[in-house]
């Protein structure tokens, strides 16, 4: 590997892949493109970082990753989580389960999961299609669960990274990646997979 | 389950998940399906390298190659 860049090349070879992440991050296509340019621009600045024990495209996902992890940070976006995830702790539990009989709960008739009929079919998937449709999922989403849900699925940190990141109780996180997960599933299976 | 993904459950916890699971259909379904989406997940990056699902219009890319140029020489 060599750590020389190329980024009279950048745009021609990454430009399409970061802003298709960074849109599907923010939910904005103006917001990412800006994400993108900011990239480029402060890779070349921090260009003597560039150790070349990772490709030129990890490392410009990198810088991309911790700009809209910044983005999130400063919208502050998960203040009060305590009260907002006790305010709608009912209404979620209402739309996907009857009234718990154990921890666990039950799925409600309406929003029990179904089989899939394209569950193993990835080789035909096609995933241009289907990460638009986990964008509009993620739009869906409320947005407090955002950045976790991003941090865990998508740039796979661990539990403590994130609480650390976003400043929230470890009890917190579970509640938040339950929720994501669940609206998740419930909204691919409605818009994607096939039952 | 959720947290059974990521960290350790105690024999107490595992026993009464293992217990719901063997009764409760579509808790087996979630579980399949959710593994199926984290995977999707997780070769998110790979995927979108090879077929973004977005692309920046050709004044975009002038631009921002513009913007690279004036500052990389």
């Amino acid at each position: 590997m060599t750590n020389i860049l190329h980024p009279h090349k950048w745009v021609h070879l990454y430009g399409d892949y970061l802003f298709s992440l960074a849109a599907m991050k923010t939910g904005n296509n103006e917001l990412a493109e800006d994400l993108v340019q900011e990239t480029f621009l402060s890779a070349i600045k921090a260009k003597e970082t560039f150790r070349g024990n990772s490709t030129e495209k990890t490392w410009l996902t990198a810088i991309l990753k911790n700009k809209i992890i910044d983005h999130y940070r400063k919208k502050d976006i998960l203040k009060s989580a305590d009260d907002y995830l006790a305010d709608t702790q009912q209404g979620f539990h209402n739309s996907f389960f009857s009234s718990a009989q154990n921890d666990f709960g039950h799925w409600t008739k309406e929003a029990s999961p179904q089989e899939w009929a394209n569950e193993t079919a990835d080789a035909s998937v096609n995933y241009k299609e289907f990460f638009r449709i986990v964008r509009s999922c993620i739009d869906k989403m409320p947005s407090r669960f955002v950045p976790v849900f991003l941090s865990r699925f998508i740039d796979e940190e661990d539990a403590e990274v994130i609480c650390k990141e976003f400043n929230i109780s470890t009890s917190n996180y579970w509640v938040i990646i339950h929720r994501a997960k669940v609206l998740m599933r419930s909204c691919l299976e409605k818009n994607w997979f096939v039952t | 389950m959720v947290k059974k993904t990521e960290q350790k459950l105690s024999v107490k916890e595992r026993l009464k998940l293992f217990y719901h699971l063997l009764f409760c259909d579509p808790c087996k379904r979630f579980k399949l399906q959710t593994q199926i989406i984290d995977k999707s997940l997780h070769d998110c990056h790979e995927h979108l390298s090879h077929h973004p699902s977005e692309m920046l219009s050709t004044e975009s890319k002038e631009k921002i190659q513009r913007t690279i140029d004036s500052i990389s020489q």
